[in-house]
């Protein structure tokens, strides 16, 4: 059923679209997969349901190849999730071996974006099941629990992150109240009855505010002027990545699973771990390609082990995965547990269309690596204006309303600001799309207890979820976390 | 930027003072029957807590660094945002093609002011391919504003 939809032809196009969009996304800097796909969630109102998520789901992973080819040839990341690909495949790149790490690094992400779908595949239907036990309770359990975890692995102050959470909590309650229809936190403002929107927010967050932060950029970005030959990997190079690959693969897949997880966080770790048990750690940071194979495959593998818990669960496990949901929430779509019994074509298309997708990337990214290569040379100054108007008219066409426009502009400035001072803006965005079904959770659960919050520390799942969450922020307060956090950033900065 | 964060750190006091006497107009409810103010209350009691707590370790701090929130950094993000207050002030009295154009001119003259007719034409082609794909083709409906300026 899965191949069937996904193979259809608007499908085909949508799914080509949205990898040659993440693409190219992944690399630019400056603007990354959440701010794409939030400019591009209006679109998905005049598409299919299961075109638009293929499509989004498709610039997610799609940027995750795109980035390594500004790591390896400019040494500046075109994503956060391909940071660590500087550190080895730029100095490649200085030894004349920019084909071969662009060669692994293309086929890395194919292999563990494959095997990552196969991961999803295998696990999703056997979590639907379990998921379908779960109550209210649980799922309140579950989300405090992602929203903890994803605060805990935040590389800057705990503090500002969990304000940054629970000012997100407080923005997802403006406008009617679901359960007693009163009006809250709008004062008056009659366009805010609705709510505030998502997709204003996030293309402040993730647009304005990006845009406003890369204008302070005054350096000149030069391009290592190689002539790119030799893209397919050695058979040497097959030999001393191989592994790397697999154990990247592993890494990443099981640490996208995670609420909080996802592909920055496994590339990180996954480089970790490679340099640990390399029989020559020395040697990393100075262009080997086990250092290069690594990260690559754990972000592919991340991206689609994220697809397991908003799929599963209904819970996104992190921003990007929020923006996804967002987009089925657009078409009436809730995911969760009853997607797979209510719409089996969109749950096995989205899941299919990945097989498909990573095929299509590896077309693109290799062949096509010059091309690439010269749209890194537009200047930013050209880029910026265009990708505001398209901002703009993204959220115009949400509603025709001016006001939002306002919205994004205010929280373009606020997310400004609060880069500024070293707020990050990811909690906000995971405590907003969770909000509404928290409040939910959490209001059913004292209905149905009477009052008592016992009810989240009896039933085992809720207990667990809440006993990791309590864990956490126990060690993250301590601060035996951050000087571990610090270990690994200086390990990785030697 | 000790200023800065304390300011930041004060606006979310304030904002927290706000939701919670909202909260408690709307109804807290109790834990029996929450009610619609409930969550909004507790989440701006730890927002108003955290934010305290920020702002008495940033008035510790010494100043810090500020070099990156000097003029220099910050003329274009403003120029962008007053340009950008405008265009949403004009947007629907001058209609979304003279709007946008002028918006698009004042974002490219930033980088480079002296080649304005250069500027100019590159704006003038952008805003039309862009009202081409979304008026024609996409038929997004923008408004013509009092010159009632469309093709």
């Amino acid at each position: 059923m899965g191949f069937q939809a996904s193979l259809q032809p608007i499908n085909l196009l949508f799914c080509f679209i949205g990898v040659l969009i993440g693409t190219l996304v992944g690399v630019l800097p400056g603007l990354g997969p959440t701010g794409t796909m939030a400019i591009l969630l209006p679109i998905t109102f005049y598409a299919p349901p299961l075109s638009s998520i293929i499509m989004l789901a498709g610039i997610y992973y799609g940027s995750q190849y795109g980035g390594s080819t500004t790591s390896i040839l400019v040494n500046i990341p075109g994503e956060p999730s391909s940071i660590v690909t500087c550190l080895d495949g730029h100095q490649m790149a200085r030894q004349g071996r920019a084909g071969p790490a662009l060669g692994i690094s293309a086929f890395g992400s194919f292999i563990a974006g494959t095997i990552g779908v196969f991961g999803l595949m295998m696990l999703a239907q056997p979590l639907v099941r379990f998921a379908l036990r779960f109550g209210p309770p649980e799922y309140f359990s579950l989300m405090i629990m992602g929203l903890i975890i994803l605060i805990y692995l935040t590389q800057k102050s705990l503090i500002k992150a969990i304000s940054m959470g629970a000012l997100g909590l407080i923005l997802s309650f403006v406008g009617m109240d679901i359960i007693s229809g009163k009006i809250r936190y709008t004062y008056d403002i009659d366009e805010l009855l609705d709510g505030i929107g998502i997709v204003p927010v996030v293309m402040g967050f993730f647009g304005i505010a990006e845009i406003f932060e890369n204008l302070e950029f005054k350096g000149i970005r030069t391009l290592y002027q190689t002539h790119i030959k030799g893209l397919l990997p050695t058979l040497k190079d097959w030999a001393d990545s191989i592994w790397a690959i697999i154990r990247g693969t592993v890494i990443g897949f099981f640490l996208g699973l995670l609420p909080g997880g996802g592909a920055p966080i496994a590339s990180f770790v996954s480089y970790a771990i490679e340099k640990r048990i390399s029989k020559h750690p020395e040697r990393f940071g100075t262009g080997v390609i086990e250092g290069v194979a690594s990260p690559e495959s754990a972000n592919n593998a991340a991206s689609s082990g994220a697809f397991v818990p908003l799929l599963t669960l209904g819970i996104p496990s992190n921003v990007v995965m929020a923006m996804l949901f967002a987009g089925l929430l657009i078409h009436n779509i809730t995911p969760g547990p009853l997607l797979l019994k209510n719409h089996p074509d969109i749950f096995w298309g989205v899941i299919t269309s990945m097989y498909i997708g990573n095929v299509m990337l590896l077309v693109l990214n290799l062949p096509l690596i010059g091309l690439w290569v010269q749209i890194t040379k537009v200047p930013f100054r050209l880029m910026f204006p265009i990708i505001i108007l398209i901002c703009i008219v993204g959220v115009y066409t949400l509603k025709n309303s001016v006001f939002d426009i306002w919205i994004m502009i205010i929280f373009g400035v606020i997310g400004y600001v609060m880069k500024k001072c070293q707020y990050e803006p990811a909690p906000l965005v995971l405590a907003y799309v969770l909000g509404p079904m928290l409040e939910k959770s959490m209001r059913q659960s004292l209905i149905i207890s009477n009052g008592s919050f016992k009810i989240f520390f009896v039933r085992p799942i809720s207990a667990i979820c809440l006993g990791i969450a309590a864990f956490l922020l126990i060690t993250a307060i301590t601060g035996i976390s951050k000087k571990k956090r610090l270990e690994v950033v200086k390990e990785l900065q030697e | 930027m000790k200023r800065l964060n304390q300011a930041t750190s004060l606006s979310l006091i304030g904002l927290s003072i706000l939701i919670i006497t909202s909260s408690l107009k709307i109804g807290v409810g109790n834990l029996q029957a929450p009610g619609p103010g409930f969550l909004g209350f507790l989440a701006s009691i730890l927002l108003l807590v955290l934010s305290f707590v920020i702002f008495i370790q940033d008035s510790k701090r010494g100043v810090g660094e500020k070099a990156s929130f000097g003029w220099e950094n910050l003329s274009k993000p403003s120029i962008i945002t007053v340009a950008l207050c405008i265009y949403a002030f004009i947007f629907d009295t001058l209609g979304f093609l003279l709007s946008s154009f002028i918006l698009m001119t004042i974002m490219l003259l930033i980088s480079s002011p002296k080649r304005w007719y250069y500027h100019m034409f590159v704006a003038f082609i952008i805003v039309n391919v862009s009202y081409l794909v979304l008026c024609k083709l996409l038929r997004v409906v923008f408004p013509v504003g009092i010159f009632r300026i469309q093709w």
